[in-house]
């Protein structure tokens, strides 16, 4: 089976005058997507203090899938396909200020994502120990990648 | 009511923030600029706002006829430029060779 890499490769133009050292890039793959470790749950109290409570969890086969991506980026790296042009990451957070709305947005948004009993349980404790004003965050980190086509 | 209200907007201010990093970061590696755009996974077109306006032609593929549709809706009625949305798979791809001087894999490799 063809990966989608290797299509990506096949489709987007070699730029053989191209600057590695130098964005922005006027050719290339661009690959973001979040980094492999779970998005941290936090609860911010109103002194801006924040307490872990726990992790939103993968609940089918996407960890899987996302070390096989993480494996092929790493292939095409090796056998000279691409050239890493760039990296960069960022942290994306989410806030919510109940948990009822941390549940549903996972429910709805991350189909393989869910957040299990024991850290809802730990985050509701959380909620009810602290001042008005707290809120629910999602921590997690996105990756971005710039690969450049390294021959035609 | 006011609750959710708050909550919606509490939400929405975050999504937006982090959106206008990766809009950001986006800017600094990539140059957009008279490009010919393929995002893969384009999903709902939330990354496609930050550069189709850029880009000469910018074509969207999704295997998720759904999500194609959102797509469409919010990219029709909010952004200016040369957008094509196709339901296609990332593995095969129905594209020449060299056809394009960027492709874009959104949260989708």
């Amino acid at each position: 089976m063809v990966h989608a890499l290797q299509e990506a490769w096949r489709v987007v133009r070699f730029a053989p005058n191209y600057d590695f050292d130098k964005p922005p890039f006027r050719s290339g793959v661009l690959d973001i997507r979040p980094q492999t470790a779970d998005p941290m749950i936090f609860v911010r109290l109103y002194d801006g203090r924040e307490v872990h409570c726990g992790t939103v969890q993968y609940k089918t086969n996407a960890v899987a899938l996302h070390t096989k991506a993480e494996n092929y980026v790493q292939l095409s790296l090796q056998e000279g396909w691409f050239i890493m042009g760039a990296e960069r990451d960022f942290e994306w957070v989410d806030k919510y200020d109940a948990i009822d709305d941390l549940i549903e947005s996972v429910e709805e948004d991350w189909p393989s994502r869910t957040v299990d009993e024991d850290v809802a349980l730990r985050l509701m404790q959380v909620m009810q120990d602290s001042m008005p004003g707290a809120q629910i965050l999602i921590r997690q980190r996105i990756g971005l990648r710039m690969l450049q086509k390294a021959h035609s | 009511m006011g609750t959710q209200r708050n909550s919606e907007e509490l939400a929405h201010s975050s999504e937006l923030a982090s959106s206008m990093i990766e809009k950001e970061l986006l800017g600094l590696l990539v140059d957009f600029a008279g490009a010919k755009v393929l995002e893969v996974g384009g999903g709902d077109g939330r990354l496609t706002k930050h550069f189709a306006t850029r880009s000469t032609d910018t074509v969207v593929i999704d295997p998720d006829i759904s999500e194609l549709t959102a797509a469409r809706e919010e990219l029709s009625a909010n952004v200016p430029g040369n957008i094509t949305i196709h339901s296609a798979r990332a593995e095969h791809l129905p594209y020449p060779d060299e056809s394009f001087d960027l492709v874009v894999f959104s949260w989708s490799l």
